[in-house]
């Protein structure tokens, strides 16, 4: 009877003491979980639309720039086909030569510009919703992989990316 | 004996019908409300509750982006006196209804005075960040419906000086004679604070879910 008695003492403690393992490695340890930056920055909408946006502004400026190149060969034109030179001529083709390449070079920055403030606008809403996403599945560390050796070694399962790329872009569209 | 109990039938029957026709004044979330009808006070709790789809907010940083879609009774229900007659709110609703109205509010979390002060170098600066506020914000904000994409035709620029960290802006959009049964997504390009293409989306379902105003 004595026998029977410890023997079910040590079947609850062995049971309590297995519960608590399990809760401890499946609830109490911390979540972390990795992303691929460079995907999930190319998965985002966002960035697909301000591409799109891009695009438009710099094909509007690159047709000013083919009118102003147009007028410039023009100009040249005009003054290699004739014997004697025009003063006149000549100094128009220096202010459009000139004008051409202020314009090209004020575009070329204004473009590198845009792309530097659209690439800081997409990784404002990103770094929002990533924290959201963390946030709201309980995440203590969520780890961006840039393939430049930051992580080394990862579990498939601890991947989130398919997962982000999601979450990111239902709440950029406002879906449910 | 069989007359006492018809009359109590009867009394039943009308306590019952009396009690179902004052129905309409109880309104919880979630509830269809297209066709009934509530006081100005409902209308505004109704259309104020996060859960019922009129009022969207969305966190970027330090910033909040709050729009409010306001249906035609809310709009005349916020400036109803008491006694407003049939004929009044007819033509208040005749000439409020060919336009979406919103309204836009960015509120700054972290700094309190005024909202554009906070991101401004100095008074030039500042000058220009409310000159873009009222005038070219307009260019940067759309409704689509459908594959209909509809400019901002009625905008203006609420500011609060230094009162509190807010902006509102008012906003109006023509409705589309075609997808008048779509789904409506609100969509503003931040070039205020950088904060990219922010949309908010707006199911038919639930902006059609208003209670009209009762008289």
């Amino acid at each position: 009877m004595s026998i029977n008695k410890s023997g079910v003492l040590a079947c609850i403690i062995a049971v309590a003491i297995s519960t608590f393992v399990l809760c401890y490695t499946v609830l109490g340890q911390p979540k972390i979980g990795y992303i691929d930056i460079k995907t999930v920055f190319d998965g985002f909408e966002l960035k697909k639309d301000l591409e799109k946006k891009y695009k438009t502004v710099v094909a509007k400026r690159n047709k000013v720039i083919d009118s102003l190149y147009l007028d410039l060969k023009i100009a040249s034109n005009s003054i290699e086909n004739k014997r004697e030179k025009d003063p006149e001529k000549i100094l128009d083709f220096r202010n459009k030569s000139e004008l051409y390449n202020q314009q090209r070079i004020r575009f070329e920055e204004d473009n590198n510009a845009l792309s530097t403030q659209y690439d800081s606008e997409i990784l404002a809403q990103l770094n929002q919703y990533i924290q959201d996403y963390g946030d709201q599945n309980g995440y203590l560390f969520i780890l961006g992989n840039q393939g430049d050796g930051t992580i080394m070694q990862a579990r498939d399962s601890k991947n989130l990316t398919k997962e982000i790329i999601e979450y990111t872009n239902k709440r950029y569209n406002d879906k449910k | 004996m069989i007359k006492n109990r018809l009359q109590s039938v009867l009394v039943f029957t009308l306590t019952l019908v009396a009690g179902c026709g004052e129905q309409h004044s109880f309104i919880s979330s979630g509830e269809y409300l297209g066709s009934t009808l509530a006081s100005a006070e409902e209308i505004q709790s109704v259309v104020l509750d996060k859960h019922n789809g009129f009022l969207k907010e969305r966190k970027i940083g330090q910033y909040i982006y709050k729009t409010l879609y306001k249906p035609v009774d809310f709009i005349i229900s916020r400036e109803k006196t008491e006694t407003i007659d049939r004929q009044s709110y007819l033509e208040k609703k005749n000439s409020l209804d060919g336009l979406y109205y919103f309204d836009l509010r960015i509120v700054n979390t972290t700094n309190t005075g005024d909202l554009l002060k906070s991101i401004s170098s100095d008074y030039g600066d500042y000058d220009l960040k409310v000159k873009y506020c009222a005038y070219q914000m307009q260019y940067d904000i759309h409704l689509v419906a459908g594959t209909d994409t509809i400019p901002c035709i009625l905008f203006h620029f609420e500011r609060t000086f230094d009162v509190a960290p807010v902006s509102t802006f008012l906003l109006g959009f023509a409705k589309p004679v075609s997808h008048q049964y779509d789904d409506l997504q609100l969509i503003y390009h931040d070039n205020l604070f950088n904060n990219g293409i922010i949309k908010f989306h707006f199911t038919r379902e639930d902006i059609e879910n208003v209670p009209n105003l009762e008289l």
